[in-house]
């Protein structure tokens, strides 16, 4: 039964997303928050991430975008006195506060409660000591292990046991700081890395048990007692890649039943032993040989995992977890998906389902590509489908990459190379397999190599042979080869390859033979009840569950994984742009692959398809769904690049046209707009050659921006001074082989204007100025709403060029336009004719409902007709403050901000001042120093001047100042003391040296990037988490906010948005 | 392969392909949902006769070894599959052949379970051409059968003396009774019970069969014997027999329960666990006399899943408490009897 003394709750969020932890917190923050309303209960939100559907004002009672510190909490529930936290949706960060403000005393001494699992069940399960007691004492095995808290007693543990070891910190996220250590160096570095990245310096060293099949378990317990395995799992990639990198499938696909429910039975006596009460996560290494297996780790909250976990079996498991939270049982939970039964009950899935990580290597050509125990990737996606082979191939077409489960490219590669890849796992390994098998290596040896069991590649061989089926059949290819080709998962594209033929050809003989796709219901039993889940997935099968809709009905265009660049941010706009239909009475129908989000919640559309958004699979929905129109503007780039495919096949795009969409992405068609309404762009030419670039670039003048069209975050986009390092750029060969472009690159400040337009009005939602001057992507910079210090006249200027630009293109719905100030001049950067990643974070601070708009203005009607202003929509009483959140430790590559966009997340501040809001978004940024803290300054000799007035500011704060030579001198000369640090390698100790110490607080380095020295620095600087700026003018804001020392006010989104500032 | 189909008594057809033993065969078409322990089903006795759909779509994934096998062989007539994976050791398939059991892969199975979720379990066959279906004949004398194909247990020497009464029992309830503690003995279903009340029997278990209990309830008077004087457990047709033996009836299901994801709630508890059920038929509720009290229900439909005899130490349970497959969850109801004997 619910508790009846609990009446008001706060739910911790997440925070901003990294590595690690990412998009799956916000899907169940949201399902909890609804859990909750659904109760009657008051329910509260904290999070620092405005880019979250959780953080909807519309959604909790009071939504408090402040930073996810204690101190920030602690207000927040003296403010509120709630009756209890939910602190495990928030992943590893909701989970560490609780523990937190438990140890703090700050819950006892408000009476507040931790709901659900409690502190007691979570230090247990998170502390490397304790589970271990736990286990020894439930007799469950575990690998041999030590607890060290120093890098000598790992040492001598390694003496006894033997390498290779792995190293686990406790408390970290996705694994962070740890890693297999193969010799003794290895094992010291790696070793005081994992200590220094545990909060609570301490590191578990275990043997190693890499080779074992990974297998995971998503449990449910309630208050009773009672408890339910949601979902088995199992991993494609051995024990030894952390999961969150492996391909997974679920349910297990080569565990006999016993070993099944011996794991099951071992999760249960666990979470039972540990007191859980709610959802929980189990790790087994499994020898299926030797007929044994070992616990590895258990999460006691929901996690990536129990995400896909629901996803994967229409289990909605953070919504059972909140439920039980506040006293149900699962057996008073109804089951949303039969509506007859109860959440007491295992899933039972009649299709297969594979997740497939996406990788952010297409961004950092210099990260270290090896998958380990720490995560690295930054999405997945999933496939359903009713055999594996077909589900791999769904998913790693949902993977938005150039590449594709068989990469040709590896065809020119020798063998010898082939299997010492295909051993050593990056992100790459699955098709190097696949080569493998295409060239006829042996079955047994790839399993002995890579301990990929024998079924798995027992179904990558069948579709090496089915794709040579369809070869041999060439033209030939007749109706029955090609619906067993279907069958056997095989795509278009891939059969239009094989056969020398287009897609589309294929597409067309498909539909000529009556060959087309089925769609199935996911619905938790397998068939065994009637179900309502409105959820399908495709597959070429006898017959088909999907009944028409009532009309009208719009498709709605995900953008599938979260990758750097296309984020959880694009997940809100859809989201909302399903509410927007839904309210007014169309029938929203979603496609899109990621696992993770809100917008694959089956219970938010009318209908969800979860498929890839690649033209068959999207074409093939729109045949059966007939839509009235198509949305593409809210899925970024990857819904926006189907624009021409959907409208070739005769379905209307929603809103801008595929034509206005491609005149604003064609350079030379957006040029001559520009030109005929008079407006300045940096000048800029294209060329389709290295040679011509080269020849072209002296006319342009240096510095040059160079990119290659058709960008997505900034992708390989340089900025370069001079023809030698515009030579360096071309030759890195990261251009790709279109079209390369040349822009003049003009240093001054960034403006962003979000903007809906219906063809005569054009409402502008907010201008957001970046603190970092052009040359810093604008998704890595921090950016402030309302701009400050910014004339009425330029303002003016802003909108009118906004207009002017929505207007000419003939823009319906969203736009989102980069310009570029200097010196009075406006000039246009970018326009970009669909949603932007800046929307959440615009409409929760200026209250002006963007998705909602550009969503009727879709539907036909006007912005007038909507009540929207023309111009500028009004500017609040407060000011926030956005500032992005960067994943650099994980991926080992250089901490240092520049043209392409490298931020995974970002944070929120709102005060009614800016310096406040600016150091709370610091704050919430983790980049804010403590005070007293020591500052390494360094310095470019064009930036001098700045940094020493920086410096200067500093140094009137109370931090003490380090410099290396140059700028030790130049704060000298002006009077400013600092300690004149060595530079790296220059003497010992160096700066390196000097920041592993622990004696730095801050760097703040601005020298000209490509230096090896200062991205030795940096990469000491980022794993020892030592905030890095190397832009002057986030060291200029972060002086600026540190002088703030007053404390602002406490208050809601909700109560900011009513126009309170006090 | 060649091309077949599966055809119901209603005309509805299932096209595939032909595999295993590939011969035309006919039986009750049922399907079960569990998503592992294809070979601890197929070579259950209780799926004597019957045509087993997988609603998992490929089967086969991890071979066939001995230790999965709940008897000698499989009792299912055929097998109907989306997908079946020749993978070692004993490749499914290639079992199937030996064992004389049709396959039929490349099946729409999910469109065969909704069609046997609505319109309830059907009479089917499965051949490569049309041919006319039915009519259905009676699972029950499969007993016979299954009795006496199944080889004599190991010895058991230590432990309280239960004897299993044998309609068809699965392997893992000797197991589970035996590491519980019990030494086990084996007797056929057809033997005069009353024998076991002078041969030192503590304990019997009435195990589980193939077939209609009702055609099955000449066994239900030496039943009621035993139920009377000896601690007895009744497992799925063990303990609708046990029901009959006391006046209930059993009546049949529309779809029956196969899988190992069923939550019974224990009605002394009140708390519920997850369960491994085979089963086409159940004790009607409104037959049940004053002598039984359900024990057990399920939670998704209300069937009687657990019964016990007022007064005696008698109980019955609908679901499979040895797993095999299926979750543990329920071990301890053959533990527990055991512990109990001669208390």
């Amino acid at each position: 039964m619910r508790d009846p003394g609990i009446r008001s709750v706060l739910v911790i969020g997440s925070g901003p997303i990294v590595i690690g932890q990412a998009a799956e917190f916000d899907y169940s923050g949201t399902q909890a928050v609804e859990a909750l309303n659904e109760e009657g209960i008051r329910t509260l939100l904290v999070n620092s991430n405005p880019a979250t559907i959780m953080t909807d004002p519309a959604l909790s009672e009071r939504v408090y975008l402040e930073p996810l510190t204690l101190d920030s909490v602690r207000r927040i529930l003296e403010r509120e006195r709630p009756d209890g936290i939910v602190a495990t949706v928030g992943g590893q960060m909701g989970l560490n506060l609780a523990v937190a403000l438990s140890d703090a005393g700050v819950l006892d001494a408000l009476g507040v409660r931790i709901l659900g699992t409690g502190v007691a069940a979570i230090r247990r399960a998170e502390d490397r000591e304790a589970f271990r007691a736990l286990m020894l004492e439930l007799r469950e095995p575990i690998p041999r292990s030590v607890i060290v808290t120093d890098v000598q007693a790992g040492m001598t543990f390694a003496d006894q046991v033997g390498l290779p070891l792995v190293v686990r910190p406790a408390y970290t996220l996705g694994g962070s700081g740890g890693g297999v250590a193969r010799d003794a160096a290895a094992l010291e570095r790696v070793l005081s890395l994992g200590l220094e990245e545990s909060p609570v310096h301490q590191v578990l060293l275990e043997e190693s048990i890499a080779g074992q099949i990974e297998v995971e378990f998503e449990v449910v317990r309630d208050g009773a007692g009672q408890i339910v395995a949601v979902c088995h799992m199992e991993n494609l990639d051995p024990m030894g890649i952390h999961t969150g990198d492996s391909i997974v499938c679920a349910p297990c696909q080569t565990l006999p039943d016993p070993v099944i429910q011996r794991l099951r039975s071992a999760a249960f006596r666990i979470v039972g032993a540990l007191g859980v009460k709610g959802a929980c996560n189990i790790q087994f290494g499994v020898d299926l040989n030797a007929g044994s297996y070992r616990v590895i780790e258990v999460n006691p909250r929901v996690s990536r995992s129990s995400a896909l976990a629901s996803k994967a079996t229409g289990y909605p498991i953070a919504r059972v977890a909140a439920k039980i939270a506040v006293g149900l049982r699962l057996d008073e939970i109804p089951n949303p998906i039969t509506q007859t039964t109860t959440a007491l009950f295992e899933p039972a899935l009649d299709y297969v389902v594979v997740k497939v990580p996406r990788w952010p290597f297409d961004k950092f050509s210099a990260a270290d590509r090896q998958l380990g125990t720490q995560m690295k990737s930054t999405g997945e996606v999933m496939a359903i489908e009713r055999t594996f082979r077909a589900a791999i191939q769904k998913a790693f077409r949902s993977l938005d990459t150039d590449g594709d489960l068989v990469d040709s490219a590896l065809e020119a590669v020798e063998e010898p190379v082939l299997w010492e890849r295909a051993r050593s796992a990056d992100d790459r390994r699955l098709s190097v397999v696949m080569e493998l098998l295409r060239r006829g290596a042996p079955l047994e040896r790839i399993h002995r190599e890579t301990n990929i069991s024998r079924f798995f590649l027992a179904e990558l061989l069948r579709i090496v042979e089915s794709e040579a089926a369809v070869a041999r059949a060439g033209a030939d290819l007749d109706p029955e080869l090609l619906r067993w080709a279907k069958r056997e998962g095989l795509s278009d594209e891939r059969i239009a390859l094989a056969t020398g033929q287009t897609e589309a050809q294929v597409r067309a003989l498909r539909q000529r033979w009556g060959i087309r796709p089925v769609y199935k219901l996911v619905d938790t039993c397998a068939g065994e009840f009637a179900a309502v889940t409105p959820y399908y997935y495709g597959t070429y099968e006898q017959e088909d569950e999907v009944g028409p809709l009532d009309p009208p009905v719009v498709v709605v265009l995900g953008s599938g994984p979260i990758r750097i660049g296309q984020g959880i941010e694009f997940d809100a706009c859809a989201v909302e742009a399903i509410g927007a239909l839904r309210r007014r009475g169309v029938r929203a129908v979603m496609i899109n692959s990621n696992p993770e989000t809100v917008s694959t919640d089956w219970s938010r559309s009318d209908r969800l398809y979860f498929e890839p958004l690649r033209a068959e699979e999207v074409l093939e929905i729109l045949d059966r769904e007939r839509p009235a129109g198509v949305m593409v503007g809210v899925g970024g780039q990857t819904a926006l690049n189907l624009a021409r495919a959907v409208e070739a096949a005769g379905y209307p795009v929603l809103g801008t046209s595929a034509q206005v969409i491609d005149q604003a992405e064609d350079r030379g068609r957006f040029d001559a707009l520009l030109q005929s309404i008079g407006i300045d762009r940096p000048r800029g030419v294209a060329a389709m050659t290295p040679a011509e670039a080269m020849e072209r670039a002296g006319a342009v003048g240096y510095p040059l921006l160079v990119r290659p069209s058709y960008v997505l975050g900034g992708r390989a986009m340089r900025i370069v001074q001079d023809p030698t390092e515009l030579l360096d750029a071309l030759s890195a060969g990261s251009l790709g082989s279109g079209a390369i472009l040349l822009d003049a690159y003009v240093e001054g400040a960034e403006l962003e204007v979000d903007a809906v337009a219906d063809g005569e009005r054009v409402v502008v939602a907010g201008i957001l100025q970046h603190i970092e001057r052009a040359g810093v992507h604008s998704g890595d910079s921090i950016a402030v709403y309302p701009p400050r210090r910014l004339g009425p006249r330029i303002r003016a200027r802003i909108v009118e060029m906004t207009r002017a630009i929505s207007l000419g293109l003939g823009v319906r719905g969203h736009i989102n336009i980069q310009y570029v100030l200097k010196d009075d001049r406006l000039q246009v950067i970018e326009a970009n004719p669909r949603a932007s990643r800046t929307i959440p974070f615009l409409e929760k601070v200026s209250g002006c409902p963007i998705v909602d708009l550009a969503t009727q203005v879709g539907l036909g009607r006007g912005l007038a007709e909507l009540g929207a202003p023309d111009g500028l929509w009004p500017e609040p009483p407060f000011v926030a403050v956005k500032c992005p959140v960067f994943s650099w430790s994980k991926l080992s590559i250089d901490a240092r901000v520049g043209p392409e966009m490298q931020s995974t997340g970002e944070v929120i501040g709102i005060d009614p001042i800016y310096p406040r809001a600016l150091k709370k978004a610091l704050v919430a940024a983790s980049l804010a120093p403590k005070p007293r803290a020591g500052v390494l300054v360094m310095a470019s000799e064009r930036q001098m001047g700045e940094a020493v007035g920086v410096a200067r500011e500093l140094e009137i704060l109370g931090f003490g100042l380090y410099a290396t030579d140059a700028t030790h001198r130049a704060l000298r000369a002006q009077g400013i003391r600092s300690e004149r640090v060595p530079d790296v390698g220059e003497a010992s100790p160096d700066a390196i040296d000097l920041v592993r110490g622990g004696r730095v607080g801050l760097i703040i380095d601005t020298r000209p990037p490509g230096e090896h020295e200062g991205r030795l620095l940096r990469r000491a600087a980022t794993e020892r988490r030592v905030p890095c700026l190397t832009s002057i003018d986030t060291a200029r804001a972060m002086a600026e906010a540190l002088d703030e020392v007053m404390e602002g006010p406490c208050l809601s989104l909700q109560e900011y948005q009513a126009g309170r500032t006090r | 392969m060649a091309g077949g189909a599966l055809y119901l008594e209603d005309g509805s057809v299932y096209a595939g392909s032909l595999a295993g033993a590939g011969q035309a065969v006919e039986g009750e078409v049922v399907f079960c949902t569990a998503m592992a322990g294809y070979s601890e089903a197929l070579s259950d006795p209780s799926y004597a006769g019957q045509i087993l759909v997988f609603t998992y779509p490929q089967i086969g994934n991890y071979g066939v070894r001995p230790e999965h096998l709940e008897s000698g062989r499989f009792w299912a007539r055929a097998l109907v599959v989306r997908e079946l994976s020749p993978m070692g050791p004993d490749d499914l398939g290639e079992r199937c052949r030996r064992e004389g059991v049709t396959v039929l892969t490349g099946v729409d199975t999910r469109a065969l379970t909704r069609r046997l979720r609505q319109g309830g379990t059907a009479w089917g066959r499965i051949d490569r051409h049309e041919a006319p279906v039915g009519p259905p004949q009676p699972l029950s004398r499969w007993v016979e059968r299954v009795v006496a194909a199944a080889a004599p247990p190991a010895p058991s020497e230590q432990g309280r003396r239960v004897t299993v009464v044998d309609f068809g029992r699965k392997g893992s309830i000797l197991t589970i009774l035996k590491r519980a503690g019990a030494r086990v003995r084996v007797v056929p279903a057809a033997v005069d019970l009353d024998a076991l009340l002078e041969d030192g029997t503590e304990g019997v278990v009435v195990s589980n069969g193939p077939g209609d209990p009702m055609d099955l309830d000449r066994f239900a008077p030496g039943i009621r014997r035993i139920a009377e004087r000896l601690p007895t457990l009744g497992i799925c047709l063990g303990h609708q027999l046990l029901g009959i033996a006391f006046g209930a009836k059993t009546r049949p299901l529309l779809f029956g329960h196969h899988g190992v994801n069923h939550p019974v709630r224990d009605l002394g508890t009140g708390l519920s666990y997850l369960t491994t059920h085979n089963h086409g038929y159940a004790v009607a509720p409104e037959s049940l006399p004053p002598e039984l009290v359900v024990t057990h229900e399920d939670l998704h439909d209300g069937t009687i899943e657990g019964i016990a005899v007022r007064g005696r130490r008698a109980w019955g349970v609908q679901f499979h408490p040895e797993a095999g497959p299926g979750p543990w969850d329920a071990h301890g109801i053959l533990e527990r009897f055991v512990a109990e004997l001669g208390s």
